[in-house]
This record gives structure tokens, sequence and C-alpha cells, in this order.
């Protein structure tokens, strides 16, 4: 009885396993309270609340680094949109290349507004570089069935695209991760900059 | 529970000596307010008791020698206070003055399963949550005897019975992990 109930209870995890569900969690939490926070409000009502004025946006460095970031993701973003526009809608790859756009969407949106906790930044990443790479598996150009030459042609544009991005953003992870401070699992992009 | 203005305790765990306030306000309200629900608070109140606790630390922040610590002694000694006042008030028929908005959007933004594993965290006896609070936000265990007035021993003990309670927990969940 006690073996039955203990399996229709579920076994134990082990404590990497717990690890990973908790981290995995407290990072969704996290980015979650990212979009439901008003850092820059709440930090004014508490200089408000001691009679002061909240500090001046600060045009520092550390912005100019977001700003360069962002860009870069928003010119792979376009690429994307374009090659997923024109190329043939029924090609299973095209799905994964609009989720990477959807997903680069975020993160550029989120490192835009200073509201991305280092663990969500990466995990995006992550998740832009294992779409690119399953949209190239796919699109790759040997694969294809039988097909006209132009088809063809554009399948190969999408691998190359899909093999470019990934490179890319391989490229851009040390310059994200420079967006934050490795001393915490916290956004360290500072609000107002 | 440590006092509020006992915030000379060595703790190794803060890196973030030096911060100036808007910075550390910026970097660590998000993991103060998801302390504040692991001790089981809804999103609502520790969005709020982590603005106050930051709001008492404001004027205070140039004599703070251990912020991260401070701030969540602070916030874990106002949950107490405010479950106090509550358990003294009597019902009526009165609405809750407090707004759930962000409870509400918040629930939008999370997964079922990080739902499950919060669940799951505050379903802990309170002293293994208090601990779990304190090591998932990287503090040791010597340094969280420190802050709670515990024996090392005592602290070790919890979150052992505590890990061992999760894995059972979360087991229940699903191994489905990315």
């Amino acid at each position: 009885v006690k073996r039955q109930l203990s399996d229709f209870i579920g076994s134990p995890v082990t404590d990497a396993e717990a690890d990973t569900m908790i981290q995995a969690a407290r990072a969704n939490l996290a980015g979650a309270l990212g979009t439901v926070l008003d850092d820059d409000a709440d930090l004014a009502r508490i200089y408000a609340r001691h009679g002061q004025q909240p500090p001046a946006p600060a045009a520092a460095a550390a912005g100019g680094q977001v700003e360069a970031v962002c860009d870069r993701l928003a010119m792979l973003e376009a690429a994307l949109a374009t090659a997923a526009e024109q190329g043939p809608a029924s090609l299973f790859g095209i799905a994964y290349l609009k989720t990477v756009r959807r997903i680069l969407f975020e993160l550029r949106t989120g490192l835009l507004n200073r509201k991305l906790a280092e663990e969500e930044a990466l995990r995006l990443l992550s998740s832009a570089r294992h779409n690119l790479r399953e949209a190239a598996r796919i699109l790759h150009p040997q694969q294809g069935p039988a097909m006209t030459e132009a088809v063809r042609g554009q399948i190969s544009e999408l691998h190359g695209l899909a093999n470019d991005g990934t490179a890319q953003l391989e490229a851009m992870h040390h310059e994200v991760m420079r967006l934050f401070d490795h001393s915490g699992d916290t956004a360290l992009i500072p609000a107002g900059r | 529970v440590a006092a509020d203005n006992a915030w000379g305790s060595a703790v190794a765990s803060e890196t973030v000596a030096n911060m100036d306030f808007p910075e550390f306000f910026a970097r660590e309200r998000k993991p103060l307010v998801r302390f504040v629900m692991s001790l089981g608070a809804d999103p609502d109140l520790a969005a709020d008791i982590a603005q106050t606790a930051f709001e008492r630390a404001f004027p205070l922040w140039a004599t703070i020698q251990y912020p991260r610590a401070w701030l969540r002694r602070v916030s874990h000694n106002e949950l107490i206070r405010l479950s106090r006042t509550a358990a003294r008030e009597t019902l009526t028929d009165a609405p809750p003055d407090r707004s759930a908005a962000m409870s509400a959007a918040l629930a939008v933004e999370l997964r079922a399963q990080t739902r499950d594993v919060l669940t799951a965290l505050i379903s802990l006896p309170p002293k293994q949550r208090l601990v779990m609070a304190w090591a998932y936000d990287g503090f040791s265990d010597g340094e969280i005897a420190l802050e709670l007035g515990d024996s090392p021993a005592a602290v070790r003990q919890n979150h052992s019975k505590a890990r061992k309670k999760l894995r059972r927990a979360l087991g229940s969940i699903g191994r489905d992990v990315q």
C-alpha cells in the first residue's frame, strides 16, 4: 500500500532536479515581477516620501552599450522578419524563424526597458539559439524534397541566415552578459539609465 | 527574529557594498519581493512590504553595512507584524482596502510549474520556509543562523528537512524540467 501510494504521489526528485526546478521558477518569477513592477515610479515614491527628488537618469556609457546590443538584436529581428515573409509559408523551418524573432523582440524590449533579469536574458538567448539551430537543421539544402530551383535557392538563403544568426547570437552572448553585474541573479541594468 | 537595527552582523554573502541607492533598488527590489513571496505573502503584500523596507533603508543608507540581509530582516519582521495585526482584526463585511491588481497581473505571467514550485515552497513549515528563502537568496547556513538568531546546527537541520520535503513535493509536480 505504501509503495502504491508512493507511486501515486510520485517519487522524489533528486537534489539537482529540485534545484533546477526551483531555479527555473525563480527566474520565471523574477522575469514576471519585472513586467508588473514599476521601478522608476516606486523609486520616485521613496524619494518623495523623504522630501527629495529622484536623481536624474544618467546617460551613462552602460546605456550606450544597451542601445548597441539592442540595435544588433533589432537588425537580426528585421532580417528574420524579411526572410519569414518572403520564404515559402508552408516551410516548417519558417515557424522556427518566427519564434526566434518573437524571442529576440522579448529580449530586446526587456533590455531596453531595464526590466529583464539576467537569468531570463540567458534563457531567451539560449532559446533563440536553439530555435535557430533547429531552423538550420530543418532548412538544410540537401534535405529538401523535389522542388524548383527558386525554392531551393530560398531554402539555401534561409539556411544561411539561420546559421549566421546562430553565430551572431553566440558572439553576442558575452556582450549581453556584460550588461549585468555578475554578483547576483537580478537585473543589473539600473532602472532609468 | 533578529532586531531590525542589528545590521552589524558579518554577512559574507553581501556583494553590493558601496552601491548607490537607486542602483541597489533597481537590482534588489525584485529579489526582495520574491523573498517575501517565498515566505508566504501574496504578490501585492510582498511588493508593499519590500517597498516599506526600502523606504526605511533610504535615510539609513550610509549606515547599513549589509543591505541585502538588512532588507530581508526588516521585510520578514514587517510580514510578521502585519500577520499579527491581521489576526487581531475582527471580521467585517467591509471589502479589503488593498488592491490585488499586481497578483492578478503576475498570475498571467507565471508558468504553471512556477506556481506549483511556489506552492511547494510555501507549504513548508514556517521555520523551514524561512531557511530556504534565505538559502535560495545565496546566504550560507552560518549566515542564516546569525540572521535568525538560531544555532548553525538548527539551521542545517531545518535546511536538510526542507530539501527533503521539497524533493518529495516537486516529485509530484513532475520531472519534465528544461
